[in-house]
């Protein structure tokens, strides 16, 4: 058996998972308009989710901070004398350094190696950039290298940063909502863009946490085959990624109590999950997406997404989605209105991006 | 499990090596490689033309796998997962999203190539692989993770077939090593050391 632990999140809401889930559970939400830039000569106001102004977010710092608190909350001397692997999930890094001379500094084994700077005794480190899947794609491929025995612990750390980069090329898109999103809403009308870092450990040992971890059944990948950028209309590859997690984790279907879906808010993406769903039989169990908490946080969404996944374990409590009000998709979802006390034991987390790129993993307590 | 390399494909100055036989050679001094490969091969897709140069790049050396183990195409839908790394990840596209971006017209069909692993997805169209995929950002001297993930995925029944190797385009210059491994008793054995040795070929 493959346990996670000692999460951590760092966003608007808060500087520990603890303190993101409490702001959860008490209604807040991270996404606030603010001037960004975006292209154009003035900055202009957005829906976004900073965690400071725009342009604030030092991002090798943030993901270094984040790393030694999850690190706080297991026994260090353990991953120092096992095999442990530090791997890093990201989409554009620190992509700001872009303008400054030269592209080298934008690079994202820079970034990895300014996080790790401090901390030699990894045995080995990678990063993986697979688009809006990379945080969930990284705890598999974690989960997966311990199964097969090339490591015993898996520091697995996840951050994208607000960037005039990135909103400028979703403005391209014309995928910004100029509200709060409201994924899987009717009214739904794009995403709104986050930033923020998490880190969550992998450990084959059940000991090296300092509370009780959650099991980890890992999951699967699958690519749509179908379009670079837009979603597919069959939900082929969320279809295929959630069929052979469930076969790769020896979990039924029925056995899923709640789901947590990718659920950016844009037209087309909400509408192929739900197909997806349809496709996979469920429509009825309960779920959530939670983009209208931190708003879209790229390469850290599936880290600090699933760290909230793993809070809503430990709570025995159901996390609703924001931003829903009236059924939107063509497909029936049972989606979360308000948050629930309840026993439950397994929960599935999802994924989608672009590159046709879509995951699904599993969360269950004992 | 002993996992076999049963095909090699390599891109890179001026020439195109299948299983380390030159199959394509431009002639000195010629410009955009990419353009004179696709010529050669001719598959007849005009997306081609729509992708950065890295897709263009990993969208080639596959098309040359396929050429040479045309039964690759036949196999199961997810039999085959692409594994891929590069160290500059997609700089050069993200290069040209901010030029645009300082000039006030960013533009999707720029923009959506700002991501290593649409390369990927361009692979995946064209074959029809719904298969797992991963994309690692590293140099060349550190390929650990590529052996280490598509092995596991073997291992764990997730895949049949592996398509792993270093895609990189940068500036004008193409760099490829692709391999394809398999569960096999034939062949020189994948391993951190054979695929280190492909790369420094």
């Amino acid at each position: 058996m493959i346990f996670a632990g000692a999460e951590h999140i760092v966003s608007p809401l808060g500087n520990s998972a603890e303190e993101n889930f409490a702001a959860i559970i008490a209604g807040k939400s991270g996404i606030r308009k603010i001037p960004c830039r975006a292209g154009g000569k003035e900055p202009e106001l957005f829906n976004v989710a900073a965690v400071r102004n725009f342009g604030d977010f030092p991002l090798a710092q943030e993901l270094k901070k984040s790393v030694t608190a999850s690190l706080e909350k297991v026994d260090e001397s353990s991953l120092i004398s096992g095999k442990t692997l530090f791997l890093l999930s990201t989409t554009k890094g620190e992509i700001t350094e872009l303008v400054k001379p030269g592209v080298v500094q934008a690079k994202l084994d820079v970034l990895r190696n300014k996080v790790i700077r401090d901390l030699h005794w990894f045995h080995s480190s990678a990063v993986i950039s697979n688009a809006c899947i990379s945080g969930l794609e990284a705890l598999i491929v974690g989960h997966d290298l311990i199964q097969t025995g090339n490591f015993d612990h898996v520091v697995v750390a996840g951050g994208d940063m607000l960037s005039e980069f990135t909103l400028s090329g979703f403005k391209s898109f014309f995928a910004i909502s100029p509200e709060p999103c409201k994924p899987f809403d009717k009214n739904r009308a794009g995403i709104n863009l986050g930033e923020g870092v998490g880190t969550i450990i992998l450990s084959r040992n059940e000991e090296i946490f300092a509370s009780k971890p959650i099991v980890f059944c890992g999951g699967a990948t699958a690519n749509d085959a179908n379009h670079i950028s837009g979603p597919s209309r069959t939900g082929e590859g969320l279809y295929r990624a959630i069929s052979r997690a469930l076969t790769t984790c020896s979990v039924r279907r029925e056995e899923i109590d709640f789901f947590s879906s990718h659920g950016t808010g844009t037209s087309y993406n909400d509408e192929m999950e739900s197909i997806a769903f349809a496709r996979c039989g469920m429509s009825e169990i309960p779920m959530n997406g939670l983009k209208g908490y931190f708003g879209h946080t790229l390469g850290a969404a599936g880290i600090i997404e699933a760290a909230v996944c793993m809070q809503s374990l430990r709570n025995q409590e159901l996390i609703a989605s924001t931003g829903f009000e009236e059924a939107g998709t063509s497909k029936p979802l049972n989606v979360l209105l308000s948050h629930r006390k309840t026993p439950f034991k397994v929960l599935m987390k999802t994924a989608s991006g672009f590159g046709g790129s879509n995951a699904a993993a599993i969360f269950r307590t004992e | 499990m002993r996992l076999g390399i049963t095909t090699y494909c390599s891109i890179g100055h001026l020439s195109v090596k299948v299983n380390r036989k030159v199959v394509f050679r431009a002639a000195d001094g010629s410009e955009d490689l990419l353009k004179l490969i696709y010529n050669q091969l001719n598959p007849a897709y005009p997306k081609f033309f729509k992708m950065d140069d890295l897709c263009r790049l990993g969208f080639l050396g596959v098309e040359w796998i396929v050429k040479e183990r045309p039964e690759l195409s036949e196999s199961e839908d997810d039999a085959i997962a692409l594994v891929f790394q590069n160290e500059m990840s997609s700089l050069q596209s993200d290069s040209e999203h901010q030029l645009q971006l300082n000039k006030g017209v960013a533009s999707p069909a720029t923009f959506v190539y700002t991501l290593p692993n649409i390369v990927v997805g361009e692979i995946a169209i064209r074959n029809k692989w719904f298969g797992e995929s991963a994309f690692f950002v590293g140099p060349k001297s550190d390929v650990a993770m590529l052996v280490d993930y598509t092995k596991s995925l073997i291992l764990n029944r997730k895949a049949k077939i592996g398509i792993v190797g270093f895609i990189e385009s940068f500036a004008g210059d193409h760099f490829l090593r692709l391999l394809v491994v398999e569960e096999t008793n034939s062949g020189d054995e994948f391993n951190v050391v054979s695929l280190s040795k492909f790369i420094a070929e």
